[in-house]
């Protein structure tokens, strides 16, 4: 997509300019919504003498279905083969809550007995409020950055990221722990009963105004915010692929009327006054019972009528909606209609499981085309808390919860200035993700981030945090002892597509500054290794490549 | 407040590298046709600012500017307690019927100093209700049925300015406060704005060797760009940030949007020749709770938006900035209880000493209403956007149609307009064009120049020494060098030129081999 060059006067030419206003590198920047860059289809990839599984493929799967994968499991993945790896990948592990369990978990206190908020009783209840949501961030970003080899975290965010709702809103963490929970059980389970059991999830029901979309005697109060966002964001989309619409506003109208009556239950352990429980509750007097005309199907239809019929007179379009997000989290930002389309069978021929189209798209040759590796924008997860996991680095503020106030949340603020914070999508689409991720605003802050901790420059009250030990972490290299392999050992460990021979050699120069190969003595004190690596990666983080995974 | 953190502050501290020479490109604007009823600002137009305040959700066009003597108003809304009593309403004076919700109580001075236009019940055809899908079509410019990724202004910068991104100028064309760039910034094929949040970090430029003919190629290509345009632009901001560190006017504390329209104050006054800002306000999805939310809302903008344009006032810049509020639509004129839910039609103000100010159109007719109960839009929000480039911007049709916006669309009298054609003073005093290096040039060689100022239409010439014209390229303000190359070229003298108007600068070259 190359541009009309006014200085091209012969029929080619490499940019002769160090001149940068003068010498453009840009591409199209606009996407396209869908693209096809390669023949390769959903058929199993099966390693061949000429396309072996190497580092590069357990790197790149390890990479999609995690955040942030260290070398040694990227090795290890090479050694137990692609079979073993997927396997692994796709079985879920138990989380751990024990650092939030004082409150998660337990009925939610709503309001104080006294409601006088200059009261100290109102004051603490409101501490503990905010407390929760950090608590709530911090223990997520942690689970993110302590995971085990396995597909659940980047799924949780990416099912988050379409169920999206805002603490904000929903107020209480008590309901997004809640939340996380479902989606943690759902995340490779049966798509239509995920949706049935987050449409009367507290929290959605909160965020959507779900609570207060009821028929009482004449008291009216049908609200449409649960009724559009289900059809338009978490089902089926606003238009098919042909841009047909897929529902009206009359479809909007009527399914809020069916989806009303829902409400989040009274604790039964503590004052029902002051606290909710966890769960919701149908109350039939709250229910519009009218018959509902719904995608031309008409009944007395309750929330979970809606759901079936979205499903079955709307399949092709919900299996498709729903595998394009699943592609664009896993494969590349621009789908391949063919594969997604592909993809939406093998979910439909499923009774809606998520878990055989995951693991027939990794495991594709499409999945492990060169096309796509290195191809995705990383996110503020996958840059920050991705690196936190790959580097080793310790002393994270934020993953320690059991202090609070500003000096704990570095990470979260850093996370906030460049789009993401977990609990905190922009709004119920969720985040745009993509080439968003990296603009003029972010990008500078995004390595800022990792120039400063490698720099050692991160220093809360007289403390380095995000601490790192370079030369740990470089003996976790087989060829520590050999400055050129270790250059690109580290730097294949932490870049997805290998650096062109100028960039190379650029790295090996960062790392030597200025010694000669054979001088590379790692143990020795007095050439102060340490600096070199750092050296080394501060050169790695400022490469396009780097921003990619 | 429903969102966490809807704009973010100008980094005040960091590198500074001040930017003598500006931008944008200026192009010969042409008088206004003889009997056009809006008349264009020509000549003086060429440095015009347009801040677009966008209200995300939906704000709720019956509450922000209030029928308050019509019944219908109060039967649809007294029951759910979210209509406004009409006591407590702010009337405006040359209106019988309207008055602005009590929160915008300090728009009213800049209303009666016929500084605020309200053009009433804009929308579009076939209103979505989607959220996303409506934002999409305002933010685009398109119509209701056609999905399209680029933007009414980027349209309109590409073609105003052909050689970006291949040449950038010194200041960014348009910035977004935020963390990513929105529709309206995106053209057909590049990013025609950038955007901008707290860093005062610079990254070095990026590599130059080629990418992979893969996606993951194309990607690097793309943030290589990005690289490149933050090394650039983000400096040429901080610069002007830093050049001009104070603010002339008290701006009103805890309001976000002050904080933004502080910053941007600031670095127009510095000079900066940014032509758009974005700011987007999250919020105005008011299905419950409308009553507290709005009040915050419009207490927050409209405190912001006096402090901004009584800072401009001081400044001295206040001529050449407007703010324009847009939002994806109305909400419906029957409440749901607490709140309201998604509607069509509703009011948006134009700000600005250079706007005629008064109400455009009619009053809402609250019981002419379509869809589930949705005030019909009247004004299409495209002639709002026609009206900013051709009145303010100094537009001609034909660069509004069919590029920037899909049709012809009518615009309104919104902005001033000035008979008086004041010629652009332009100063080539410091224009110089030097010596090509090397010279004898070979394969390729450089030309430097001088002087080249913002609002200058300059155009370098290569010609044959029998005057064929050979290459023949606008170099933009601030641009210090050309390069060419000259292999195809065959050996013997050239002349090159650099012309800015009348005045004209002229150099020979050898080439050799």
């Amino acid at each position: 997509m190359k541009r009309r060059n006014f200085l091209v006067l012969g029929a080619h030419v490499d940019s002769p300019s160090d001149n940068a206003t003068m010498v453009s590198s840009a591409r199209r920047q606009v996407v396209p919504e869908f693209a096809t860059r390669t023949e390769a289809g959903l058929e199993p990839y099966t390693p061949t003498g000429a396309n072996p599984w190497d580092y590069s493929k357990a790197a790149h799967l390890l990479r999609r279905c995690m955040i942030g994968p260290k070398d040694s499991e990227i090795r290890k993945a090479v050694t137990d083969g692609i079979d073993a790896t997927v396997k692994q990948l796709l079985t879920l592990t138990p989380l751990s809550f024990d650092e939030i369990k004082s409150w998660a978990g337990t009925d939610v206190q709503y309001r104080p007995p006294n409601n006088d908020m200059d009261s100290d009783e109102y004051k603490a209840w409101q501490t503990a409020l905010f407390t929760r949501r950090e608590q709530l961030v911090k223990w997520w970003l942690k689970n993110i950055g302590t995971s085990p080899v396995c597909i659940q975290e980047r799924l949780v965010i990416m099912w988050h990221n379409h169920f999206a709702n805002e603490i904000n809103t929903v107020n209480f963490a008590d309901y997004m722990f809640v939340q996380n929970l479902q989606f943690h059980k759902y995340c490779l389970g049966n798509f239509k009963l995920f949706v049935k059991d987050i449409t009367k999830d507290p929290s959605m029901l909160i965020y959507l105004d779900g609570i207060k979309n009821f028929k009482v005697n004449k008291n009216n109060q049908i609200n449409e915010n649960y009724a559009r966002e289900l059809q338009e964001l978490f089902t089926c989309g606003v238009v098919d692929w042909n841009n047909n619409p897929n529902y009206t506003q009359a479809d909007v109208s009527e399914a809020a009327k069916a989806l009303s009556g829902w409400t989040i239950t009274p604790s039964t352990t503590k004052d029902p006054k002051y606290y909710f429980g966890l769960t919701s509750v149908f109350i039939e007097s709250r229910w519009d019972s009218s018959d509902k005309t719904f995608m031309n199907k008409k009944g007395p239809w309750k929330a979970d009528d809606i759901v079936d019929i979205i499903f079955s007179e709307r399949a092709d379009q919900v299996a498709k909606f729903i595998c394009t997000k699943i592609y664009k989290e896993l494969v590349y930002d621009v789908p391949d209609k063919v594969i997604v389309e592909a993809m939406a069978n093998t979910l439909k021929s499923n009774n809606w499981e998520i878990k055989p189209v995951i693991d027939q798209l990794i495991r594709s040759e499409h999945f492990f085309d060169a096309t796509n590796i290195g191809a995705k924008d990383k996110s503020p997860i996958d840059f920050m808390v991705g690196a936190i996991r790959t580097l080793g680095l310790t002393s994270v503020p934020d993953f320690n919860l059991g202090v609070s106030g500003r000096n704990t949340q570095e990470l979260m603020n850093r996370m906030q200035a460049i789009g993401q914070v977990p609990c905190f999508p922009p709004n119920v689409k969720g985040w745009p993700g993509g080439r968003t991720w990296v603009s003029t605003s972010t990008l500078p802050l995004r390595q800022k981030f990792l120039l400063d901790v490698l720099d050692e420059k991160v220093v809360i009250q007289k403390t380095i945090m995000y601490k790192f030990d370079a030369i740990a972490f470089a003996k976790t290299f087989p060829s520590y002892n050999d400055a050129e392999k270790l250059t690109q050992e580290i730097s294949q460990a932490l870049l997805n597509v290998a650096p062109s021979k100028q960039e190379s050699a650029a790295l090996l120069e960062a790392l030597l500054q200025g010694a000669k190969s054979y001088e590379w003595k790692i143990d020795d004190p007095t050439f102060q290794a340490d600096k070199h690596i750092r050296n080394l990666l501060k050169s790695i983080v400022q490469l396009a490549k780097h921003e990619l995974f | 407040m429903k969102r966490r953190s809807f704009l973010q502050k100008v980094a005040a501290t960091g590198i500074v590298l001040p930017m003598a020479l500006g931008f944008p490109r200026v192009r010969a604007f042409a008088k206004a046709p003889e009997g056009s009823p809006f008349a264009r600002i020509t000549a003086a137009n060429k440095d015009r600012i347009l801040i677009i305040l966008r209200l995300a959700g939906g704000n709720d066009g019956l509450n922000t500017v209030i029928p308050y003597t019509n019944q219908d108003y109060y039967t649809a809304r007294a029951e759910g307690e979210i209509a406004i009593p009409a006591n407590e309403v702010i009337k405006l004076p040359d209106s019988s019927t309207l008055g602005l919700h009590p929160s915008l109580a300090p728009l009213l001075e800049l209303y009666n100093e016929k500084k605020m236009a309200i053009i009433q019940n804009v929308g579009y055809a076939n209103q979505n209700l989607s959220h996303f899908r409506s934002t999409d079509i305002w933010l685009s410019g398109s119509d209701a049925d056609v999905y399209s990724n680029s933007g009414w202004f980027a349209k309109y910068l590409e073609q105003q300015y052909p050689d970006y991104p291949a040449t950038l100028p010194t200041d960014p064309f348009a910035i977004e406060l935020g963390t990513y760039l929105s529709t309206t910034l995106i053209g057909n094929n590049y990013y025609m704005g950038v955007a901008v949040g707290t860093s005062d970090f610079i990254p070095g430029l990026p590599n130059t060797d080629p990418t992979a003919s893969t996606h993951a190629g194309d990607e690097e290509a793309y943030v290589r760009e990005i690289i490149r345009q933050t090394n650039i632009f983000i400096n040429s901001i901080v610069a002007a940030g830093l050049k001009q560190t104070t603010n002339k006017v008290t701006y009103p504390l805890n309001n976000q949007l002050a904080d933004g329209l502080k910053a941007i104050s600031r670095i127009i006054a510095a000079g900066l020749t940014t032509q758009m800002y974005i700011i987007n306000i999250g919020g105005y999805d008011t299905h419950s709770d409308q009553l507290n939310g709005q009040n915050n809302l419009h207490k927050m903008l409209a405190d912001a938006v006096l402090a901004f344009q009584r800072d401009m006032e001081a400044f001295g810049t206040d001529k050449k900035v407007s703010i324009m509020t847009i939002s994806e639509f109305g909400r419906r004129v029957i409440s749901n209880g607490t709140g309201t839910d998604h509607g069509s039609a509703a009011p948006m103000f134009v700000i600005g000493s250079g706007v005629k100010g008064g109400i455009i159109g009619s009053d809402p007719v609250l019981t002419d209403v379509e869809g589930p109960g949705n005030l019909k839009m009247k004004v299409d929000f495209r002639q709002l956007y026609a009206s900013v480039l051709g009145q303010w911007y100094g537009a001609s049709e034909a660069e509004i149609t069919p590029n920037a916006l899909p049709r012809h669309f009518e615009q309104l009298p919104i902005f001033q307009t000035t008979t008086a054609v004041n010629e652009f003073e332009t100063d080539t005093s410091l224009l110089t064009l030097g010596q090509n290096y090397p010279n004898p040039a070979q394969t390729q060689t450089t030309i430097p120049m001088e002087g080249i100022l913002s609002g200058m239409d300059a155009q370098f010439t290569l010609s044959s020494i029998d005057g064929r014209e050979i290459v023949s390229q606008t170099v933009m303000p601030g641009q210090k060098t050309v390069t060419l190359d000259t292999r195809a070229l065959p050996i013997g003298t050239y002349i090159y030129s650099l012309k800015v108007g009348k005045s004209k600068r002229t150099q020979t070259m050898v080439i050799e081999r």
